[in-house]
């Protein structure tokens, strides 16, 4: 988990053809791999997160590159996968440096309580994994889901009104699911009551 | 992402936003339960301490609904000056349906004041952070309080005494442990107090007489303006917020009313009472003591406190390194209103070593007009001297009871 860029990087930046990164390719992998790393290892979660991020940003510059210098198209599957699989790895990142900075806190300790709270701490970050994999496997596959109903239903995206149409239901759909069902906050004093 | 693919005409980079749409939908469908609902406590055993033993936070968390909660974070927010010695102020974990847990963090004692612990907060999210449902509990207070030295206390003559037995000799006849006269014994006299030197002299019997003995009304004034030389400053601070809590301790120990005047940076009164609660409710005023110079006149507060919450002729003590030569105009004021006053002057130590020849000059005019506020209040009322290093017992046993002569 802590070395995920030694593949991401390589993956995700040398998949794409090398003019579109103006041959430093080989470099931007460097930079990422070295940066992702070293805020792995060094518990650094700004440099890791940076490192993530700027995966994600290759990945969308590298096709937007490929889109202008006409350069054959990556598979769709394949892009899905690889845009998934970074904001996974990001979002788990985030989870195991937390569960290293707990767990450093705990360390010496040899009480009952620090023991109890060190078990919880393992079983929660196991668990997190777990459930991060299976939503991003779910995610993956509705998209690819998606897409082959999109496909069947043959809309032209060229066509105005149904571009518009996309982006007021994703936005509608986005907003709705960002504020329906959950209060943003519940505040209750001494007893709580969530 | 959306955007950039209708303007690129890139239907590959707009459909990337079709993992982000699936993700927030899963994790609002899958990554939290519809109904979150939790009960969460957090007691401090024990609330208040004297600072020789370890504090613990019991945090109790349940999940009263019948679904797990995968991530979940309990956090009880300390002070910085906490120290957390087991279990953990920030705990991570999964409940279960159903399931109640009990976390215990323990940490040394900190020094003397009040710390707010809390607010508990638990947080409930899905495993990506899209949704976040919080809660905070109140923050509660631990309260170091100083410990009261035992002390014999000091022997104090009060004019105002109040009408229930005590340890303050009234000067009149009563029962008590001093000799006060000798008169003709008479019937129903008590044959133990038939003095049998004094009855063959004068060849018939006479009884000793004894001084009552009474309680009185005490207000302990704490100055706490220790603006001096910083690194004597803590020092001297606590040696006062010491003798106060010991002082209070010893006078409230023997049945007299005490009060408590805190001037300083931080005010603070707690009027005259009886008994052991209100020995905790002044420690407790005590605790939250900090050194700090008064905005206003040390002088005219204690005149106007003096005035408004103690009977006259009661007795005052004030606790002060007389660092401030305006403090005698109050006291003079006092002592012409007929309190009885005791002024116990916690000395400064003298640093080891000074940084300039100015700042040894600078501290040599301060003890020399200290010095000369110390000779002003003599002539109105006892003062004594509290050397650093000498035990607060000794210093008051020796507190010279003579009744100056005013001139105000």
């Amino acid at each position: 988990m802590r070395f995920h860029y030694l593949f991401l990087a390589p993956w995700i930046v040398l998949g794409v053809p090398s003019r579109v990164f103006l041959g430093l390719g080989t470099l931007i992998v460097l930079v990422v791999v070295v940066a992702g790393l070293s805020g792995m290892l060094a518990g650094k979660q700004m440099l890791a997160a940076l490192a993530s991020g700027a995966l994600l940003v290759l990945l969308v510059a590298g096709k937007i590159g490929i889109d202008l210098t006409r350069a054959p198209n990556p598979d769709t599957a394949v892009l899905l996968l690889q845009f998934v699989t970074v904001i996974f790895f990001m979002e788990a990142s985030r989870v195991v440096l937390t569960f290293d900075k707990e767990a450093k806190e705990l360390v010496g300790r040899t009480d009952g309580m620090s023991q109890a709270v060190k078990e919880r701490l393992g079983k929660w970050v196991t668990g997190q994994l777990g459930r991060q994999a299976r939503l991003v496997a779910g995610a993956l596959g509705l998209s690819l889901v998606l897409l082959v109903l999109g496909g069947f239903t043959s809309v032209s995206i060229n066509q105005l009104s149904f571009s518009a149409v996309l982006v007021l239901l994703v936005v509608g759909t986005l907003l709705f699911l960002i504020t329906q069902r959950r209060e943003p906050e519940t505040r209750r004093s001494d007893s709580l009551r969530l | 992402m959306l955007i950039l693919g209708l303007l690129l005409q890139d239907w590959q980079l707009a459909s990337m936003i079709l993992p982000l749409a699936s993700l927030f939908f899963l994790a609002n469908f899958w990554g939290l339960p519809e109904k979150v609902e939790l009960v969460a406590n957090h007691q401090i055993v024990p609330s208040d301490s004297f600072g020789d033993e370890d504090i613990s936070v019991r945090i109790t968390v349940s999940n009263k609904a019948g679904d797990q909660l995968g991530n979940v974070e309990v956090n009880e927010r300390l002070p910085s000056e906490i120290n957390v010695e087991s279990g953990a102020s920030r705990v991570l974990t999964q409940l279960g349906a159903r399931e109640h847990i009990d976390l215990v963090l323990e940490f040394h004692s900190p020094i003397r004041g009040h710390y707010r612990i809390g607010p508990l907060v638990v947080r409930v999210q899905d495993p990506f952070g899209f949704y976040l449902v919080e809660a905070k509990s109140e923050a509660e207070v631990l309260s170091i309080m100083p410990r009261p030295e035992r002390i014999r206390g000091a022997e104090l003559r009060p004019r105002h005494l109040g009408p229930w037995p005590g340890l303050i000799p009234a000067r009149t006849l009563g029962p008590g442990t001093e000799f006060y006269s000798m008169r003709d014994y008479v019937a129903g006299d008590d044959p133990k107090r038939i003095n049998w030197k004094a009855s063959a002299k004068h060849a018939h019997l006479i009884v000793n007489e004894m001084e009552a003995e009474r309680v009185t009304d005490v207000m302990i004034v704490l100055d706490t303006d220790v603006s001096f030389y910083e690194t004597s400053e803590a020092e001297l601070f606590e040696r006062g917020v010491r003798a106060a809590a010991s002082m209070a301790s010893v006078l409230l120990r023997q049945g007299n009313r005490v009060g408590m005047i805190l001037q300083g940076e931080e005010r603070g009164i707690v009027s005259p009472s009886f008994g052991k609660r209100h020995e905790r409710t002044i420690l407790f005023l005590l605790a939250a003591a900090k050194p700090g110079r008064a905005a206003l006149s040390t002088s005219y507060v204690i005149t106007l406190l003096a005035h408004l919450m103690l009977p006259a002729k009661a007795q005052i003590v004030i606790i002060s390194p007389l660092l401030d030569a305006t403090i005698v105009d109050g006291i003079r004021q006092l002592a012409a209103s007929g309190y009885s006053i005791l002024v116990l002057s916690p000395s400064p130590t003298a640093p080891n070593r000074f940084e300039s020849d100015e700042e040894e000059i600078a501290y040599r005019m301060l003890m020399l007009e200290r010095s000369n506020t110390r000779l002003a209040l003599e002539q109105v009322c006892a003062v004594t001297e509290w050397p650093a290093g000498v035990s607060l017992s000794t210093v008051l046993s020796e507190v010279k009871l003579q009744r100056p002569m005013m001139r105000v």
